[in-house]
């Protein structure tokens, strides 16, 4: 079975109907915390610094819980069980990497990043690469990079949120795309990144208490793992295997884009910027980890649960292997749970969108200017049209749901990864990295991302089991950049200032 | 060449090389058997050397080298790519398949061997570490020392619109 890793995060079918009271209540009761904490925020947003990095005044606790929760979207609440549903073990290989991320983040990452922000002004993950490599072409193209996936990124999850409205209000799904836009537009637009950083703790949680729960409700039903194991055993073994369905190679390949690719995610990386103290980064793994430990137990857990109940017979096949968590929510935990559940959906997806948002804004307020060697004079206002000109076009293009949402939601994670992870991740860490490996490898992340991507989804070829185009330009772009900066090495000293090199040292 | 030197360098060779396995994996995909058969073995030892080398290049110090993380990370490296050869080795599940921890052998050594064991040793070490090896406050001193004369006054600018 061949399935793109960044495809299998996409949520473009319509969900069951979960028109209930309670539902609908807790729905309401959640969307206004979120209005009251974006409203308290709004007041405390007075500067473009605020807007986009939350004052650098965030706490480890609100660092990790908003990690999370812009991590995971709506996928690891509908679409993940329900790739565990069809594919079975296999769609594991999405979420097995976090075992490893988070720690390799913390030693890559974290600590170089937060220490730029000591030593220079920075608001943006295009920031850092120009200060690295002293370069406005490298973080002008890494900027445009940045927008071509969000809008992208963003239709999808926009999409996604508008199908949750409407299976829990059935307004439509155009008025229920419209009615997520307006409630996330409200708060990030109010109050940036400051309003997103805290509405992603009560969401982070929201969401880990309800993964928990509802785990729980998954082994009851399924009769623990053994239950499941010998109920799937005994009809299509093969779901069982390490991989699934999915070929050995498919399913680290899964493994190696999520792993690697985690570090050029930059609705999630740019969040080390606002921590207050850099010493606080000692438990940020250790945090970060138990909290997406939690979130992600439903993920595996309904999955499994749900082809056992299907094959033993307890309840009928499902329509669409989304269903799986609403089937399940439905018919085998209480109505409050479920709606819980429901609202951490709407949760996952709002906290992710507020986050493109948050880095969309910045990369046209910000980094296009600074590429063109000029700054805007008031860049908070600038953020916040930027904010409103992003929602909009996004839900425009979301409104053309279908294959077309889906096609533009699949660059997403690619493009993030092959042109973020060589120059960024690699090259905070490399002295010998220079300025024309950098700018090369994130051209050709972004071409060979873009080319392939458009050249699959037109059928114009098929990849063979387990090669997928983000897989092929994370590899391409991270060899173009050792080739090249091997190639300039002489370059290598000229290119990094000082104070970069101190952080790279320390 | 200081020990810290040595390891960077190699944690990088480890790198390069593992990326250029990673992308004979790939490439053998393309291929007829018995080449594409190598592809997932390819992968199951090079990916995790791959992520291992990277984290490798962002713990070492220059002065410190990698210290005691060398060990935890050499032995969850053995975890992950021998978990995966593992399940590449062993036979087929079945109706009477043994199961282990409520899963078949391999889906067990997968899920509980290469994802859950790993979730929180390598975050306890770094914790563990983290004052010695990774960040002191000497380390950010030194680094606020070094921060250049135009970017001095950042604390203003920061509050600026």
């Amino acid at each position: 079975m061949q399935i793109s890793p960044v495809f299998a995060l996409l949520q473009t079918t319509a969900l069951p109907e979960l028109k209930q009271p309670v539902i609908g209540a807790v729905a309401i009761a959640y969307f206004v915390v979120v209005a009251v904490i974006g409203t308290w925020a709004a007041r405390r947003t007075r500067s473009a610094a605020d807007f986009f990095v939350a004052g650098k005044g965030i706490g480890l606790f609100t660092l990790a819980i908003a990690s999370m929760a812009a991590t995971l979207s709506g996928f690891a609440f509908i679409g993940g069980p329900g790739l565990v549903y069809t594919v079975g073990l296999g769609a594991v290989f999405i979420v097995l990497p976090a075992a490893l991320t988070n720690s390799m983040g913390a030693w890559v990452m974290a600590k170089r990043l937060r220490l730029l922000a000591e030593v220079r002004e920075m608001m943006t993950i295009p920031d850092a690469i120009g200060a690295r490599y002293q370069s406005r072409a490298a973080q002008g193209l890494s900027a445009v990079a940045i927008i071509i996936a969000v809008i992208g990124y963003m239709a999808t999850n926009i999409l996604a949120l508008g199908l949750v409205i409407d299976a829990i209000f059935a307004p439509g799904l155009a008025a229920s795309i419209w009615i997520g836009t307006l409630i996330v537009l409200a708060y990030s637009v109010s109050g940036g990144i400051l309003a997103g950083i805290y509405n992603d703790v009560f969401q982070g949680t929201l969401m880990a208490v309800a993964s928990g729960v509802v785990f729980w409700y998954a082994l009851e039903a399924g009769g623990g793992f053994s239950g499941m194991s010998r109920t799937i055993l005994s009809t299509d073994a093969g779901l069982l295997s390490p991989w699934g369905k999915l070929t050995p190679l498919a399913a680290l390949s899964f493994y190696f884009v999520f792993g690697l690719g985690s570090l050029g995610q930059p609705h999630v990386v740019h969040k080390f910027f606002m921590l207050r103290d850099a010493r606080r980064l000692k438990w940020f793994p250790l945090l970060m980890t138990g909290a997406l430990f939690v979130s992600l137990l439903l993920f595996i857990g309904v999955g499994l649960a749900m082809k056992s109940l299907v094959l033993s017979g307890a309840t009928p096949p499902l329509r669409l292997a989304d269903d799986a968590t609403p089937v399940f929510l439905l018919n085998f935990t209480p109505v409050p749970i479920a709606a819980i559940v429901f609202a951490s959906v709407a949760a996952a997806i709002m906290s992710t969108v507020n986050s493109f948002m948050s880095i969309g804004a910045a990369a046209f307020t910000h980094d296009l200017p600074v590429a063109f060697g000029t700054r805007l004079s008031n860049e908070l206002k600038w953020g916040r049209i930027w904010t409103v000109v992003i929602a909009l076009v996004s839900a425009v293009v979301a409104q053309a749901s279908g294959t077309l949402v889906a096609f533009l939601g699949i660059f997403g994670w690619g493009l993030f990864a092959s042109t973020l992870v060589p120059a960024l991740a690699v090259g905070l860490n490399w002295t010998g990295a220079t300025r024309a490996g950098a700018v090369s490898s994130i051209a050709t992340g972004l071409v060979i991302t873009l080319a392939l991507e458009t050249l699959a989804f037109q059928k114009v070829f098929t990849f063979p089991s387990g090669v997928t185009a983000s897989a092929i330009a994370l590899v391409s772009s991270l060899l173009v950049f050792f080739v090249v900066s091997w190639f300039t090495r002489a370059t290598a000293a000229t290119t990094l200032s000082s104070d970069v090199r101190a952080v790279m040292e320390a | 060449m200081t020990p810290s030197t040595s390891v960077r360098d190699w944690a990088l060779r480890a790198l390069v090389l593992g990326v250029v396995c990673i992308a004979l994996a790939y490439a053998s995909a393309f291929l007829p058997a018995p080449f594409s058969q190598a592809g997932p073995w390819l992968m199951a030892v090079m990916m995790p050397v791959t992520m291992f080398a990277m984290m490798i290049l962002g713990a070492v110090r220059d002065v410190r080298g990698l210290g005691p993380l060398a060990v935890p990370f050499v032995l969850v490296l053995a975890l992950v790519a021998g978990g995966f050869l593992v399940a590449l080795t062993l036979p087929p599940e079945s109706v009477d398949t043994p199961l282990l921890l409520g899963l078949p052998r391999r889906a067990a050594v997968i899920l509980f061997g290469v994802g859950l064991l790993p979730l929180f040793v390598l975050p306890i070490v770094y914790a563990l570490t983290f004052d010695k090896l990774t960040l002191s406050d000497e380390d950010i001193a030194r680094v606020r020392a070094a921060r250049l004369p135009e970017t001095k006054s950042i604390g203003a600018r920061e509050g600026s619109h």
